[in-house]
């Protein structure tokens, strides 16, 4: 394996379909880390990741996986990347023990111990045929083939998507424990910010195929804050200081994206702390400024 | 490249299964009529060597159909169902090219042709023991026509790859095979007319069926000689092409 900071940089992508563009998106993932890829339906999460395993063509950009350029050695990147999806791309017809076998000849790195390892923990019948698998049991199962052929970089396209919460906090402390190791690194898309609450290092948010932010989850949720005025102390604020503002009956709740400063400028008012979710919807309303 | 091609053939058993099933049943019927016509009750008649007659040069041919029809059948929609189960998508994470994706398909399309021929010779051995005669290679010869003409469904493979829906290509190959069968019916009428006019004009004296087929079995068998020699180069050339197409295809959904 070759040396690298990030397990995924990417460079000013640009993908063009008709009436959407991915626009010029650039962000890295830290290796060692889990990354929130977060946005609402159709912000282009699927095609920047669909993009990144080269399924789509990109236009223009540079990406690099793993240190490995993406469509050059693409090859030898996927070696060691897993993708989850968010329903099972496996046959209906297959049972646990054929998928065991197929993808023992596709990864040089596949171990039959560590995917019946995982089947075991996840109380996985290996025999049972994955047509009768309920929603949870398929996703367990893609993990459980995702995390047995050593994959230092796991790529989830909303996989956590339509699970009941007990599931969906099983799959987030597998996901804790896979990155035990320092090589291990994670970019997981949903548009569920509580997960990514819980489990993210850092955070990536795109809309309309644009970048928002991108940075560690920490400085963007001590930075951005929602403040609450009344109709007259919202007139005061200054418009460069507003990323978008949900306005009610008694006044507004205004999200900004420099919280200390805020602070001291509009001295008085309430500024709570942002969650990601709160940050999702305010950008994605940005344009419109003022929302109800 | 292993693993894809086990996968092609597990998703394969059941229709597998069953064609041999089927298969197995045919050929211990007749068999088991063509020694009735020596040692069982149609022995008694009278009838049992014309029975024989009729129906021996018929049983290999409907069992090879049955063997090499029934093998491939299963493959066909398995595409389809790859579409549906977003496998296909699935197959560009892995980390092995559209070469290999598509060979895989091809290897495991092979591999159910070529058991369907060995089941269909296997037939023909059986049969011939049955019916008390020593195997022909005029049957094993069609056998092989029959499993060169089979290579045609190679060409589904592409086709699949491009319309994801087996209607789609059921729909598309009516588009070029309506005119195409057309045109050969056809032309297969104005060549048994020729043949019908030559054979009344060399075997005057012959009655025109008698005649007719006089002079078509020779021609039947010079079109199964040279079908015979260009069978290679078509079995070669359409798994080259239907290859070329299905790779071309795959790189192509790489929208």
């Amino acid at each position: 394996m070759n040396d690298y900071e990030n397990a995924i940089e990417i460079k000013g992508i640009t993908k063009r379909y008709d009436g959407f563009t991915l626009d010029n998106v650039s962000f890295d993932v830290p290796k060692g880390s889990i990354m929130g890829f977060i946005g609402q339906n159709g912000a282009g999460k699927t095609t920047t990741i669909n993009t990144l395993l080269n399924i789509v063509k990109k236009d223009a950009g540079e990406i690099k996986l793993l240190g490995f350029d993406h469509e050059k050695d693409e090859f030898e990147a996927k070696k060691y990347i897993a993708a989850v999806f968010d329903e099972l791309p496996f046959d209906d017809r297959l049972n646990a023990i054929a998928i065991d076998k197929i993808l023992r000849e596709i990864y040089e790195e596949w171990s039959a111990d560590t995917f019946f390892g995982y089947l075991d923990r996840f109380a996985l019948p290996r025999k049972k045929k994955f047509g009768k698998f309920s929603k949870g049991m398929k996703m367990k199962l893609q993990i459980a083939a995702a995390l047995s052929h050593n994959a230092k970089l796991l790529v989830m396209d909303e996989a956590t998507t339509g699970l009941d919460p007990v599931v969906r906090s099983e799959i987030l402390d597998i996901f804790l424990e896979y990155l035990q190791n320092e090589e291990h690194t994670i970019l997981m898309s949903s548009h569920i910010t509580s997960d990514l609450d819980k489990v993210a290092d850092s955070v990536t948010f795109i809309d309309k195929g644009k970048i928002m932010i991108s940075g560690y989850k920490d400085d963007i949720l001590d930075t951005h804050g929602v403040l609450k005025c009344t109709k007259n102390e919202y007139k005061d604020i200054d418009p460069e200081d507003i990323i978008s503002a949900r306005i009610n009956d008694f006044g507004a709740d205004v999200l900004i994206s420099d919280r200390a400063r805020c602070a001291v400028k509009y001295s008085g008012a309430v500024i709570d702390r942002a969650s990601l979710e709160d940050i999702m919807i305010y950008y994605v309303n940005r344009a419109k400024k003022e929302w109800r | 490249m292993k693993g894809l091609v086990y996968r092609e053939l597990y998703l394969v058993r059941k229709p597998i299964i069953i064609t041999i099933l089927a298969y197995f049943a045919f050929v211990a019927f007749c068999s088991l009529v063509f020694i009735s016509t020596y040692a069982g009750n149609l022995a008694n008649n009278g009838e049992g060597a014309q029975t024989l007659a009729n129906f021996y040069p018929q049983a290999f041919f409907f069992a090879a159909c049955i063997a090499m029809l029934g093998m491939e059948y299963g493959h066909n929609d398995l595409i389809e169902k790859d579409y549906k189960s977003r496998w296909q998508l699935f197959s560009y994470t892995l980390p092995m090219n559209e070469k290999k994706v598509a060979a895989s398909k091809f290897i495991a399309r092979g591999l159910l042709l070529v058991g369907g021929f060995l089941l269909a010779i296997l037939g023909e051995v059986i049969l011939s023991i049955a019916a008390r005669k020593s195997v022909s290679l005029s049957h094993i010869g069609t056998i092989f026509l029959i499993f060169t003409f089979m290579t045609l469904s190679y060409s589904d493979i592409p086709l699949m790859l491009r319309f994801k829906r087996q209607s789609k290509v059921v729909g598309v190959c009516m588009l070029v095979g309506i005119p195409l069968g057309v045109g050969t019916v056809f032309a297969a009428g104005c060549v048994a007319g020729y043949l019908s006019s030559r054979a009344q004009e060399l075997y005057p004296e012959l009655e025109k069926r008698e005649a007719m087929t006089k002079v078509t079995t020779h021609f039947f068998e010079k079109l199964q000689h040279i079908t015979l020699i260009a069978a290679p180069f078509i079995l070669i050339g359409l798994v080259g092409i239907s290859y070329f197409f299905a790779v071309r295809e795959l790189r192509r959904r790489r929208y």
